[in-house]
């Protein structure tokens, strides 16, 4: 049931209502019924598997408190991140491991051809997967100490308005807020309705706007000029993160309608000043899971190897993000780049004061610094948008063929529109440190921005050329 | 209580002339210490008091001053 569709208002509005009318007593069990619809609604094998997986991690997860051993917590927790990761790695990575072990083999005039299956990908496994193993991390480092009943844990693992896209939040966060009892009131139906319609915007006026520019020329890239399709991956850069983090908006609003708070997953990620700055702005969600999960173990464990572990470890994580996003080479490869990119930040970290030196004036380094990391991010970004390595060199060769044509200022125009409308919500939010900038504002003008802002978003829902949720995919 | 040595250890590593290190404080709270500069601090601190220590032990630490009750904890069993 994606966020931006009609069925969905209706199964929110019909939720929200019923929630706040049960018993605090039986409000968890309604919201686990309503997290089960919304998730069932493509497929309701998907939600038997979901409530396979989290059970079984529930069940670990009790027996790692329980226990007092540190080697059988170790290994209660191995066996918890095996179980988890064997289902998403068969769902999501089974073809493309064998189609790469087949064309391995075809490279060495061997003939394995061994048989794919033909696998639906389950509705957000990759979220949900990474959500329920924050229950046994948070367990096994003692960050949630108090017991939670199946019930709540449930509802935690098919939260619905994280379960598809995130942010996954983490277990030592929600699962208090779930137990916690719930009030309505006017501020929160306030802050949600603000939070799902700057959401909406993103999604509906600058992303799928951009996107639909995006795919035309990403179909074709050798049919346009060198101008049209940079500004085709230009454009890819400006929608990727309008979809999400208008997705995460939305999820925030919802978050906020039911009494939640949901963590903020973007802060403003193309004013980061470097790659490293722009990953504690972008998918924040997951950029810090897999710092406290992943890059932080494999840190300590590489500290004799100094500044060198360091790069190496940040290497290994963003490899393991890019394979987290899909299973391709192009996600393995954009992962390696932004690796790369901060693995050389740090060991040439002494050229960087160097720079500093040179440069005296605080803005104009400023300014570089961010114009350099949106040039680092955008390269990356051909590989994350094209369909396999063919497609990314084409882009590249074609927008390095520096060839014009009769319509580039047209394009040029539409680039600036959409990149300037990013970048003044972008303004906003930072100018008054948070999402809910537009309670800031006298209320007539507020009133104006949402009236027209509605306007739009509907004549959009009754529109058919509507977009997926790119980040629905993964 | 944060000892003198380990807040020099601390400021000496991230670059900082002065700042007021407490207990309950976080890493994050602290200039420049972050995910990256977290491994200097901590390798540093190792060197100083010549302790070593686990990977769990770093990975459940809340605030410095667990970081304190660590060094203390394992100076002791060594005195």
């Amino acid at each position: 049931m994606p966020f931006n569709s009609f069925i969905f208002f209706f199964f929110l509005v019909v939720t929200v209502v019923i929630y706040y009318q049960v018993n605090n007593k039986f409000r968890n069990l309604f919201l686990l019924i309503a997290n089960y619809v919304f998730y069932s609604y493509v497929d309701y094998r998907f939600t038997l598997l979901l409530i396979a997986v989290t059970s079984a991690t529930y069940f670990i997860g009790e027996a790692i408190r329980k226990s007092k051993s540190v080697s059988k917590r170790k290994n209660l927790l191995i066996t918890g991140l095996v179980i988890n990761l064997l289902v998403l790695g068969f769902f999501k990575y089974y073809n493309f491991f064998i189609e790469s072990v087949n064309q391995a083999a075809i490279n060495l005039s061997l003939n394995l051809n061994l048989s794919t299956l033909n696998i639906i990908l389950p509705l957000g496994i990759s979220f949900y997967v990474f959500q329920t193993l924050t229950f046994l991390f948070d367990i096994y480092y003692d960050t949630l100490e108090e017991k939670y009943s199946f019930i709540e844990y449930a509802v935690f693992a098919s939260f619905f308005p994280t379960v598809v896209a995130g942010p996954i939040e983490r277990a030592s966060r929600l699962l208090p807020q779930i137990r916690k009892d719930k009030k309505f009131s006017t501020q929160l139906l306030r802050e949600g309705l603000i939070l799902i319609s700057v959401g909406l915007v993103r999604k509906v006026i600058i992303a799928d706007s951009s996107g639909l520019i995006v795919n035309h020329i990403m179909a074709d890239p050798q049919y346009f000029s060198s101008i049209e399709v940079l500004v085709g991956v230009l454009l890819f850069t400006v929608q990727v993160y309008n979809d999400f983090a208008g997705y995460s908006n939305i999820s925030r609003g919802i978050g906020v309608l039911l009494g939640f708070d949901i963590m903020v997953n973007f802060r403003q990620p193309y004013f980061a000043t470097s790659v490293a700055d722009f990953w504690r702005r972008w998918h924040i969600s997951l950029s810090t899971w897999l710092r406290d999960y992943l890059f932080k173990p494999l840190q300590i464990k590489l500290r004799n190897l100094g500044n060198w572990g360091n790069a190496l470890a940040i290497l290994i994580t963003f490899i393991i993000c890019g394979i987290w996003h899909g299973a391709s080479w192009n996600f393995i490869i954009w992962g390696f780049l932004h690796g790369m990119f901060m693995s050389f930040a740090i060991i040439f970290n002494k050229q960087k004061t160097f720079l500093r030196n040179i440069i005296p004036n605080k803005l104009l380094l400023n300014v570089l610094q961010v114009l350099t990391t949106l040039f680092l991010i955008i390269i990356a970004n051909v590989f994350f948008r094209t369909i396999d390595l063919q497609q990314a060199s084409l882009v590249f060769s074609q927008i390095l063929s520096f060839s014009d044509s009769e319509f580039t200022f047209r394009f040029l125009k539409i680039l600036f529109g959409y990149t300037a409308f990013s970048y003044l919500i972008d303004y906003f939010e930072n100018k008054f440190n948070s999402d809910l900038f537009l309670l800031k504002i006298p209320s007539p003008v507020r009133y104006g921005i949402l009236v027209s802002s509605w306007f739009i978003i509907i004549m959009y829902l009754i529109s058919s050329d509507k977009l997926p949720f790119l980040y629905g995919q993964f | 209580m944060i000892s003198d040595k380990l807040k020099k250890v601390i400021l000496t590593t991230l670059n900082l002339d002065d700042y007021n290190i407490t207990e309950e404080m976080t890493a994050d709270q602290v200039p420049g210490w972050d995910s990256l500069s977290h491994l200097n601090v901590i390798t540093a601190v190792e060197k100083e008091f010549g302790i070593r220590f686990k990977t769990l032990e770093l990975l459940k630490l809340k605030n410095i001053g667990e970081l304190q009750q660590i060094i203390n904890q394992k100076l002791g069993t060594n005195n």
